[in-house]
Parts: C-alpha cells; sequence; structure tokens
C-alpha cells in the first residue's frame, strides 16, 4: 500500500480527535455552548463540502424517481450530535477516554446493525470472535477511564 | 466525569455507525457521489443545529479578540476527514480505512492528552495508558478479522 494512503488515512485520525478539541476551545473562548460551537463547525465544513462540490462539477441528481427512505436523509442529525457530544465531551472526558468511549460505541452499534441487518448493512450476525473483540475495548475504555 | 458523559460519549460512536449507513444508502439512491451525500449531510446537520440554536435561545456572542484563527478551523477538519475517506475508499479496502483512522485517533489522543493541547486536560502518557491503546487495537484488529 502506498505511504500516500498511509498518510493520508492517520491525517485523517488526527483530524478528528483534533475537531473535538478545537471546537470545545471554540466553545470555552467565544461561542459558550456547545450547540453553537458545533454550529460554526457544521457550516464552516458545509461551505468546504459545498465548494469541492462546485469545483469538481458533481451534479446534483433530480429527486424524482429515485427511491430514497426518510432514514437516508438522517445523516445530518446524527453527525450533529456526534460533532456537539465532541465539543462537550473533549474537556470533560480527556481526548483518550472520548475516542475511546467513541470507538467503543463505534463497534458495538456496528455489531448490532450487523447482526440484523439494518441501516442497509447486511446481515451479518454476531461471532463469539466479535463478543472477543468487543471485551478487548472494554478493556480498553476502562483503563483510560481510571488512568 | 459522570456516567452521563460516558453514555453520551459511548451514544456518539452509535450515531457515527448509523450515520454511516445512512449517507452511504443516500449516496446509492440518490446522490451517486459521496461528496455530494457529506456535502447534504453536512447541510442539515447546520440548519438542525442553528434550529437548536433558535429554539433553545442561545446567545450568540459578539465576536470578541479572544479566538485565534485555528478556533475556526474545525469545519475544515471534518471536511478534510470526508475527503479522505471518500478518497481513499476507491484505494484501500475498508478494514485498513478503519486501522487507519484508528491509529490517527489514538496517536493524537496520547499526544493531545499528554501536553493538554486544544483544551483537553494534561493526563501525561503512562504505561497503562500504553496498555489502554493495546487494549483498543488489538480490539479493533480481532473484530476487523472477523469480518
Amino acid at each position: 500500500m502506498h505511504i500516500l494512503y498511509l498518510l493520508i488515512g492517520v491525517l485523517g485520525g488526527i483530524c478528528i480527535t483534533l475537531q473535538s478539541g478545537v471546537n470545545a476551545q471554540l466553545s470555552a473562548v467565544w461561542a459558550k455552548n456547545s450547540i453553537l460551537a458545533a454550529a460554526v463547525s457544521f457550516g464552516v465544513g458545509f461551505l468546504v463540502l459545498a465548494a469541492s462540490v462546485a469545483a469538481l462539477r458533481i451534479p446534483l441528481p433530480s429527486l424524482k424517481g429515485t427511491h430514497t427512505k426518510w432514514w437516508h436523509w438522517s445523516g445530518g442529525l446524527l453527525g450533529a450530535y456526534l460533532v456537539f457530544a465532541g465539543a462537550y465531551l473533549a474537556p470533560i472526558l480527556g481526548a483518550g477516554l472520548l475516542v475511546g468511549l467513541i470507538l467503543a460505541g463505534q463497534i458495538c452499534s456496528a455489531a448490532i446493525l450487523d447482526h440484523f441487518g439494518l441501516v442497509g448493512f447486511p446481515k451479518k450476525p454476531i461471532t463469539t470472535q466479535k463478543v472477543i473483540g468487543i471485551l478487548f475495548l472494554v478493556v480498553g475504555v476502562a483503563i483510560f477511564r481510571f488512568f | 466525569m459522570n456516567i452521563l458523559a460516558v453514555l453520551m460519549g459511548l451514544f456518539a460512536g452509535g450515531c457515527s455507525t448509523i450515520q454511516g449507513g445512512a449517507t452511504a444508502q443516500l449516496t446509492k439512491s440518490w446522490a451517486k457521489h459521496p461528496l455530494l451525500s457529506s456535502a447534504l449531510t453536512f447541510a442539515t446537520g447546520t440548519l438542525l443545529l442553528f434550529l437548536a440554536i433558535a429554539v433553545f435561545g442561545i446567545p450568540v456572542p459578539a465576536l470578541n479578540g479572544a479566538t485565534h484563527w485555528w478556533h475556526w478551523t474545525g469545519g475544515f477538519l471534518g471536511a478534510y476527514f470526508v475527503f479522505s475517506l471518500t478518497y481513499l475508499s476507491s484505494k484501500i479496502g475498508a478494514s485498513m480505512i478503519v486501522a487507519l483512522v484508528l491509529a490517527g485517533q489514538i496517536l493524537a489522543a496520547l499526544v493531545l492528552d499528554h501536553f493538554g493541547l486544544v483544551g483537553y486536560p494534561v493526563r501525561p502518557i503512562s504505561f497503562m495508558r500504553v496498555v489502554g491503546v493495546v487494549f483498543l487495537t488489538a480490539g479493533v484488529l480481532q473484530i476487523l478479522r472477523s469480518k
């Protein structure tokens, strides 16, 4: 695998952790509210993405004849909570525990969604191996909680 | 730190997974290009957050001189993450992307915590924290292996 891909990917992870801290500081220094800080962050992010869509001339498909369901459009609501939670929790939990908890939440929910084949994920029943992996995660999170 | 903060963190992880699934379906059913569905996700998220600000009557403070340029970069960090995911999805496998992003998150978490940067409380790196990273990594690798 090209080293460039590795760097791009790792930088992505770094940005996520940085983002919660940055937004928490924006809240502490100006917004005084995590929802407002998240709104600014989302707003800037939207502008950057919208500019990219325009620059890359990505076409906007018509909604007619598509088979979108209501929950296809729920990404924004979920993302809004995620960014808000990051900004709110960063100073309370610290980066290590925040990353660990989000990771644990991601893995556990992924196992559940996979098991029942929800949200468009193919059905993949939970296995003992996955449960073992989750247990490792729980231990890791507990360590970050107490150390 | 209380149990509510821990639950909020876990819930954020859950939202992240569901968001991934929902937005992937939006891409499939309407947007066709992942950047467009991400732009839309950011758009709806921004609108919902500003709606919350209006509904809850959250005051928007005047811009004082206390903020630095980097306070406003949260959105760029989030947008970069979206770009990196979009770009890498066509180059390397999902498992590798997960592993790289996780590595970046943990690396950043350890460094930011150690130096108490971006408002994270100072938590120096310690043997136990490294053990925590080992458990988190082992858990994720175990789960990636079981796919």
